[in-house]
């Protein structure tokens, strides 16, 4: 199996499971531009944000319409990487924006992102799904992950990138899955993650560190970096 | 926080600023690069995830999906909600602060006056919760006393004022034998004196039950015994303003009389020895019984 090179990014992806190790090496400048660019893209508040809230706070349904259009991937993108069944990351998804809508009189404007409280929903969605499961699905079970990538194949490697990176966060424990996933993934400031996650701002750093180190540690040991 | 933690903490501060990159921070803290740079590598992999999206098919499932729910479940506007509320905190608020202030006011009224009822029915819940119903009775028994003597001069008022007054001796006495006893009728002693002092008399109080405890009976005093002028040495007058001072006779010596005591003669003692006579009859015998070898 060759190694996959996205082109329109110029990123070479570590790749899990010793399939594809990362050959080319990482430029300051690449790294800038991925970082700065992504990081703008995930934390960008998306426009009328409040106006869209104080709606649908009134009960206006085109207003929570637009707000699910606007953090849908967001909050997928978390499920997707605390889960390993599409199904049930699919119905999770769902379930978020439902008890967003019933308990849209709850969230207080100004006090945090709307995001990140939609995030607390979605940390307590599955918490409630792995107490209820107990086991997690084999990652065999996932479904192929959909992107909007040019052609099939750079589609089918990218899927198969972000699988594996589903599948080296399952190894952590769930804090350590959150921590990262809202940190690197998620794009959130620690100040929103301990609100997210009830902790305090050094707790939820400490916590980081622990999780990249232990992340390195089981990709070292693979020998996938 | 150890000295590494410090540093990825920095590198990974200066990373998502874009104020550095990896190169840069493992040039900047060589001693700790060879840790430092999986992962860093690590968390620059991680950032890659933010390429998952769900597929517009996906996105689409689950907007039918809660749109549909929501229609279902229409929400109230919480904008109202909120309005209502808050006129309804104003109003309990505004109730409650009615409440105390006209409570407060009414502890000073009268009989006759509007806010009389308002005390009494005060004064009723104030002994429905406290934990001393009897210490709660005798401070409204003092207060009835209060009243009787301010509307002394209106007979209707003080026909109603002494009602209440008697009710609550009523039920004073009804608390008779509960080791209550002794405030009870001192205080009811006090009561009575004071309102015998403002020239207030009381009709004679129900007869308790008769049994260890009794209240004082206001009894038609005991006239006091004269005395029979027939029976008393006759004094004579002094009249202290006369002109002519009474004489006073001199004093009568009284000879002692003196008794002679007879003298005391010591007679012998007889000469008396102690005998004991012992009857045959009850001679007591005692039955030595020997064991058997």
């Amino acid at each position: 199996m060759s190694c996959y090179w996205n082109a329109s990014t110029a990123v070479s992806f570590v790749k899990l499971r010793g399939i594809c190790l990362n050959k080319l090496p990482l430029t300051p400048l690449f790294l800038m531009t991925v970082i700065n660019v992504q990081t703008a893209h995930v934390n960008s508040p998306v426009p009328e944000e409040a106006s869209l809230v104080h709606r649908a706070k009134s009960g206006d349904s085109e207003a929570f319409a637009r707000l699910y259009d606007a953090y849908i991937e967001r909050v997928y993108r978390y499920i997707y990487f605390r889960l390993s069944d599409d199904d049930a990351t699919e119905d999770l998804v769902s379930q978020v924006f439902l008890k967003a809508w019933e308990n849209m009189g709850r969230y207080k404007t100004g006090t945090s992102p709307f995001i990140a409280w939609l995030y607390t929903i979605a940390r307590n969605l599955v918490i409630d799904y792995y107490r209820a499961k107990k086991d997690m699905l084999p990652l065999e079970e996932a479904v192929a992950l959909p992107s909007n990538m040019q052609s099939p194949d750079e589609e089918a490697q990218t899927r198969f990138d972000l699988e594996a990176m589903r599948d080296a966060l399952q190894f952590l424990t769930g804090d350590q899955q959150q921590v990262l996933i809202l940190k690197f993934i998620a794009g959130l400031p620690n100040e929103n993650i301990a609100k997210v996650m009830n902790k305090q701002e050094g707790t939820i750093r400490g916590l980081q560190m622990r999780a990249l180190q232990m992340l390195s540690k089981y990709m070292h040991e693979k020998e996938l970096i | 926080m150890t000295e590494f933690e410090k540093v990825l903490e920095q590198c990974l501060r200066d990373l998502e600023r874009g104020a550095a990159n990896i190169d840069e921070c493992l040039r900047r803290y060589p001693n700790h690069a060879l840790q430092l740079e999986p992962v860093l590598l690590t968390a620059e992999y991680l950032i890659h995830g933010r390429e998952a999206r769900p597929s517009a098919a996906f996105k689409s499932r689950v907007r039918n999906k809660v749109i549909q729910q929501i229609h279902a479940r229409p929400r109230k506007s919480t904008q109202f909600n909120f309005v209502f509320m808050r006129f309804a905190a104003t109003l309990a608020a505004i109730m409650l602060a009615l409440l105390v202030t006209g409570t407060v006011y009414a502890q000073s009224a009268l009989p006759g006056e509007a806010f009389y009822d308002w005390k009494l029915a005060s004064e009723n819940m104030w002994r429905a919760v406290s934990p001393d119903p009897v210490g709660t009775d005798l401070a409204i028994a003092d207060r009835r006393v209060d009243e009787l003597i301010a509307v002394d001069n209106n007979p209707v008022l003080h026909s109603q004022a002494l009602d209440a007054y008697l009710e609550v001796v009523a039920r004073l006495q009804s608390e008779l034998g509960t080791g209550n006893d002794a405030r009870i009728l001192r205080a009811l002693d006090s009561q009575i004196e004071e309102l015998n002092n403002s020239g207030i008399l009381l009709p004679q109080l129900d007869q308790p039950d008769q049994g260890e405890d009794v209240l004082p009976q206001f009894d038609e005093p005991t006239p006091t015994p004269s005395a029979t002028p027939a029976l008393l040495p006759e004094i004579p007058q002094v009249n202290p303003t006369s002109s002519n001072p009474t004489v006073i006779p001199p004093p009568t010596v009284i000879p002692p009389i003196l008794t002679e005591i007879p003298p005391v003669i010591p007679t012998d003692l007889p000469n008396i020895v102690p005998t004991i006579q012992v009857l045959p009859e009850i001679i007591p015998t005692i039955q030595i019984t020997l064991p058997i070898p």
